[in-house]
């Protein structure tokens, strides 16, 4: 089920941001989950390369959350699109590989 | 963190760890490594490189091993001490000749650095704590070089 952007409180970590890494934490129903990436606006689209997450426990972040999450980043931040570029996988399915791009699209309805 | 002595560290992920990757990133950052080259460090250790790095301002070389241990990483310092010539060579059952042989070095040398005339300079300190570590390897390495013709060819 994904999550409503009530259930959530997206918080920049300024002691991990220093360009161009940026470390965003937000507080989820399941607890804290950190993302460190490398953000790039591209138009009204935000390109976040190299991007590690971390998280209550390994696979706590499915692909439904994931969605409410982007939601809510690209809301507060006030993009239209958002696109995860992601690092390595060290746990998950097929570590050692990079994952595919995830992309996002804003739906403001939600 | 403010004050501190540089330090250099060598880490990995072993093989079945669930590595947190931030936090062995902040680790890094927190001694004085810029957060991008903190970050390349450890996105290095992801596709199975074992990572050297050198922390500007280290307050307790244990601590950032500690942290990195519990972050799911394999980390150690890296000594650039020079190891006891003497008894690294009674440890390899070697006279002072067969280890200048064995491993390329003048007699000469080997008799200053273990009386103490001499003091190895960084870079025979570091071939030093190679021979330590890895004594046979690092004999096979110095004597045969990849195509070289030896035994049974």
């Amino acid at each position: 089920m994904a999550w409503r952007p009530e259930d959530l409180a997206v918080s920049l970590v300024r002691d991990m941001t220093s360009h161009p890494v940026v470390t965003i934490s937000i507080a989820t129903p399941i607890g804290e989950l950190i993302f460190m990436g490398e953000p790039e606006p591209v138009g009204d689209t935000l390109m976040c390369r190299d991007v590690h997450v971390q998280g209550p426990g390994a696979n706590s972040l499915v692909v439904s959350a994931l969605i409410g999450l982007a939601q809510s980043v690209m809301r507060e931040l006030g993009y239209h699109g958002l696109v995860i570029m992601g690092a390595v996988r060290t746990t998950g399915a097929s570590p050692g590989t990079r994952p595919r791009d995830i992309r996002f699209t804003r739906r403001d309805h939600l | 963190m403010t004050s501190g002595s540089p330090a250099a560290i060598i880490f990995k992920i072993p093989p079945t760890s669930l590595p947190k990757t931030i936090d062995a990133t902040m680790t890094l950052a927190r001694r004085g490594m810029s957060l991008l080259k903190a970050k390349r460090a450890v996105e290095a250790s992801m596709v199975g490189e074992t990572v050297c790095v050198a922390l500007p301002c280290v307050e307790d070389v244990a601590t950032v091993l500690r942290e990195l241990t519990a972050a799911g990483f394999e980390a150690a310092e890296t000594s650039v001490e020079a190891p006891d010539v003497r008894a690294l060579r009674a440890r390899l059952g070697l006279t002072r000749e067969a280890f200048a042989l064995r491993y390329g070095l003048e007699i000469e040398t080997v008799r200053n650095w273990e009386t103490g005339k001499r003091e190895p300079d960084r870079t025979a300190r570091s071939y030093l704590q190679a021979i330590a570590n890895r004594p046979d390897q690092v004999a096979q390495a110095y004597g045969f070089a990849e195509d070289s013709r030896g035994f049974g060819s």
